[in-house]
């Protein structure tokens, strides 16, 4: 079931409304009824690979808690090769299968694979990744093995992040799932107010966006220069404010029912740096990723070698994550290249900061930090989006083409001109000027507002005023959302 | 609780005025065709309903008999009234959007006639955009219920869709644009699912396994649509009749083997069965018709590129005289409707001027 359809309008609030009529003691039954409909919502047998992580990872879970010595390791390597296994099937089979047989192509040697008719289940990585979380929490005696089955499942399963996260930890989600929660005022508007921001990046901002992103990069060939550029960084904000959206319904969905979800988000695009670009970037896999895989490599303490050897190794990997593609395997070898500069000219960077602060030009400084940031954010992301490595070069080398022309066209207001190099490119810009004006200015307010959240001056705002702007929120989500259910981008992962 | 809901009833309140407000700033615009087609059927009361791609016209520029499906039946029936809703592409999404709007009206047609166009089915176009009818689609489904809630109050009139009524013959889909489309066979993009391209060096053996070949399942969403507009009318008078219009299924057979054919009649019994189990009348007309019937002399003519094959299901007057045929046999079965007689003085030639 996707957040932004007719049937989540009804399912959230008779799920809600039941979860507190219910007792205490069959609410799990019900959000794991709820969790179940929801996720058959997509494709219904799925929920059968579900149930398998489940019931592999709940014995694994107690039979380390249980054992001694080698049996502890052998049961979590057991637990995870079940869910890697899972995971390769049905995401990475086809493009291992794909690319050993274009090796051997490449070799002149005979060598197909047959490939595999599945579908990807939706958000497979992330309860996959969830899972794999309790397990490791268990294997490291910080979390205590879950006796009770229905909650592990609910742990596994529970809606509002089961298919694009936030990646939750046992230790924060497990015990608000044996609490019981009283209903709360507070909760319950602070959760809705939290579900229309998101449902207002999500469908407002989102998926409008995505027209001109879709429309670009379906045919990039078509297009030179300020289409290119627009769509690129029409990308840059359709991710975000899609992913974020998509986190800010879930948390706003558990916050109601007075579950609070980790944050996955902290106003990414204003990072000064790309080490703190990924501090608040999908905060949840990140800190995923560092705790599981970065760590155990070494992490920070081994030498400065094979640490970018880390960085780069995890770097790849997140970007294997996010899908079966080199695209995506680039635009994880890319940031963690960026890491690596980053630390080499760390040193160089804090020492031009330092004595750059002391001529007083801070402001412009931090200003510079974040705009740096974000092109090369964007930069990146060009590589994510592109459907091929080759459509991102495409795209790469024809970004800036003709903008002498549309300054000039700009300085004389050569409207014709302007259109030309504009809108009139390919089949369009897949949104009409007005449309993108509108596109913009949500993006305009969504971004003072975050500023404002960010600066905490929105807590601090009348009453009277904080009401206007959620009201004024809800009126753009029906009168300037685009009402087709668009999947969320992270869903496919 | 109880506070918090007297909180949500009040910020409700605020927001349906605020609605209110925008929607007398800034009113919805309703096409204008579809406010045509809510009067021109209230006006006209037509028995059939016909919903239909551009099988149903002439597309062949040379052709003399200019009479479309809908026109020949209303012929066929004599005093039958025929309002047919021809949407390019037989999209069995937009289908059913406009079958809902249909179903609200009073009275409803006594025939809803849908026709299948296997065609509509293949990945080609069922992945094509400008096939999807978005804009459309959402309007007859939702848009005209949800975005005129804040009229509710004040708005009566709650009836459009886009209708041609039965004695047109206008050809709005030139050729050309057809011609386009198959020109970029070899570059048309797939963005969801590419289809299976098992003909690598030869685009035009691509399109027409991506057009009819496509391994259908009951979950196809398109035949979900028909299956929807089964349901609608299952507790109403109104009869559905289905048919799977001809498929100009010679040529590619001759080029693409007998395979051609096997799975397009078992993608075709697929529908059928499932239209079946609904109760509804299915009739398959999609290999009664050979290559003759079919609109491609003149296309041909005009462009030497084609390689003996121009893919498409348009209609010459003996293909489109015979589907009529088909559709009249079926509701002739039982259409009772007693032709008004001409008054004696108007038959005697006496009628007042």
């Amino acid at each position: 079931m996707l957040f932004n359809s007719l049937s989540f309008l009804i399912f959230f609030p008779i799920v809600s409304l039941l979860y507190f009529l219910l007792p205490h003691k069959l609410r799990w039954v019900l959000l794991l009824l709820a969790s179940c409909i929801f996720y058959m919502a997509f494709i219904p047998e799925y929920i059968l690979i579900l149930f398998f992580l489940i019931g592999v990872d709940y014995i694994a879970g107690i039979q380390i808690e249980q054992s001694k010595g080698y049996k502890r390791k052998a049961y979590l390597i057991l637990s995870i090769l079940a869910s890697v296994a899972v995971l390769f099937t049905f995401k990475y089979v086809n493009f291992f299968a794909m690319n050993i047989a274009q090796l051997a192509n490449f070799f002149h040697l005979n060598y197909s694979f047959p490939l595999l008719k599945l579908l990807l289940p939706i958000g497979l990585s992330f309860h996959t990744f969830q899972s794999l979380s309790y397990v490791i929490e268990v294997y490291k005696k910080k979390q205590k093995a879950e006796r009770h089955l229905g909650i592990y499942a609910l742990y596994v399963m529970f809606y509002p992040q089961l298919v694009a996260g936030p990646i939750e930890r046992p230790q924060n989600l497990l015990p608000q799932l044996h609490a019981q929660h009283v209903f709360s005022d507070t909760d319950a508007s602070d959760g809705l107010k939290r579900m229309v921001i998101g449902f207002f990046k999500k469908v407002v901002i989102a998926d409008k966006l995505a027209l001109v992103v879709n429309q670009v990069y379906g045919s990039p060939q078509d297009y030179t220069g300020m289409p290119l550029l627009i769509a690129s960084l029409a990308f840059a904000f359709q991710i975000y404010y899609d992913f974020s959206g998509y986190s800010d319904i879930a948390i706003g969905t558990a916050r109601f029912m007075g579950i609070r979800l980790t944050e996955n988000f902290h106003f990414p695009y204003f990072a000064t740096s790309l080490p703190d670009f990924w501090r608040r970037w999908h905060m949840s896999l990140y800190s995923w990723f560092r705790d599981y895989i970065y760590i155990p490599l070494g992490g920070n303490r081994v030498k400065a070698l094979a640490r970018y050897r880390n960085i780069l190794f995890v770097f790849t990997l997140s970007g294997l994550w996010h899908g079966a593609a080199w695209t995506y395997v680039f635009w994880g070898f890319l940031h963690g290249v960026y890491l690596i500069l980053y630390d080499i000219g760390e040193h160089a960077i804090l020492l031009t900061k330092k004595s750059l602060k002391s001529l007083y030009v801070s402001p412009l400084l931090h200003i510079i930090s974040i705009g740096t940031t974000f092109t090369l954010v964007c930069a990146a992301w060009i590589v994510f989006r592109a459907r091929t490595i080759t459509d991102a070069s495409y795209i790469f080398a024809n970004l800036f083409t003709n903008i002498d022309k549309l300054v000039f066209a700009l300085i004389i207001n050569n409207r014709l001109s302007i259109d030309a190099l504009i809108f009139s490119q390919g089949k369009g810009l897949g949104l009409l000027p007005e449309e993108l004006l509108i596109a913009i200015a949500s993006l305009g307010a969504m971004g003072v507002y975050e500023w404002l959240q960010a600066t905490n001056r929105v807590v601090k705002l009348p009453r009277i005023v904080r009401y206007a702007i959620y009201i004024i929120f809800v009126l753009s989500i029906i009168n300037l959302g685009i009402t087709k259910k668009t999947p969320f981008i992270y869903f496919q992962f | 609780m109880k506070s918090f809901l007297l909180k949500f009833l009040f910020t409700s309140l605020i927001i349906y005025l605020g609605q209110l407000l925008i929607s007398n700033v800034f009113p919805p615009k309703i096409p204008e065709t579809a406010v045509n087609f809510n009067l021109a059927y209230h006006e006209k009361k037509p028995e059939i309903m016909y919903l239909v791609d551009s099988t149903d016209y002439v597309t062949d520029s040379e052709e003399k008999d200019h009479d479309a499906i809908s026109l020949i039946m209303e012929k066929e029936l004599k005093c039958a009234t025929v309002g047919a809703i021809v949407q390019n592409g037989g999209n069995p999404d937009i289908f059913a959007a406009y079958a809902k709007f249909i179903a609200r009206f009073q009275p409803p047609p006594d025939y809803l006639i849908v026709e299948i166009n296997m065609r509509a089915f293949g990945a080609a176009w069922d992945k094509d955009p400008q096939f999807e009818f978005n804009e459309q689609k959402l309007f007859f489904d939702w848009f005209a219920e949800t975005a005129l809630m804040p009229f509710w109050p004040f708005f009566s009139n709650s009836g459009f869709i886009n209708f041609q009524p039965a004695n047109s013959t206008t050809t709005d889909q030139p050729p050309s644009i057809f011609l386009t489309l198959l020109r970029k066979a070899g570059l048309m993009r797939y963005p969801e699912s590419p289809p299976n391209e098992p003909y690598p060096d030869n685009p035009l053996k691509n399109l027409i396994h991506a057009n009819y070949m496509n391994n259908l399942t009951k979950n196809h969403r398109k035949i979900q649509s028909l299956l929807r507009i089964a349901d609608m009318f299952a507790s109403k008078k109104t009869k559905l009749i289905f048919y799977f219009t001809p498929i100009d299924y010679q040529p590619k057979q001759s080029f693409m083997g007998d395979k051609f054919v096997t799975q397009l009649k078992k993608n075709v019994n697929l529908v059928k069965t499932a239209l079946l189990e609904k109760q509804v009348t299915v009739l398959d007309l999609s290999t009664s018709l050979s290559a003759e019937a079919f609109t491609w002399r003149s296309i041909m003519k005009a462009n030497s590129k084609l390689e003996n094959l121009y893919n498409n299901e348009h209609l010459m007057a003996q293909g489109r005289h015979f589907v009529a045929k088909a559709l009249t046999d079926e509701i002739g079965k039982t259409f009772i409707k007693v032709c008004p007689t001409p008054t004696p003085a108007a038959s005697q030639g006496n009628a007042p001027e």
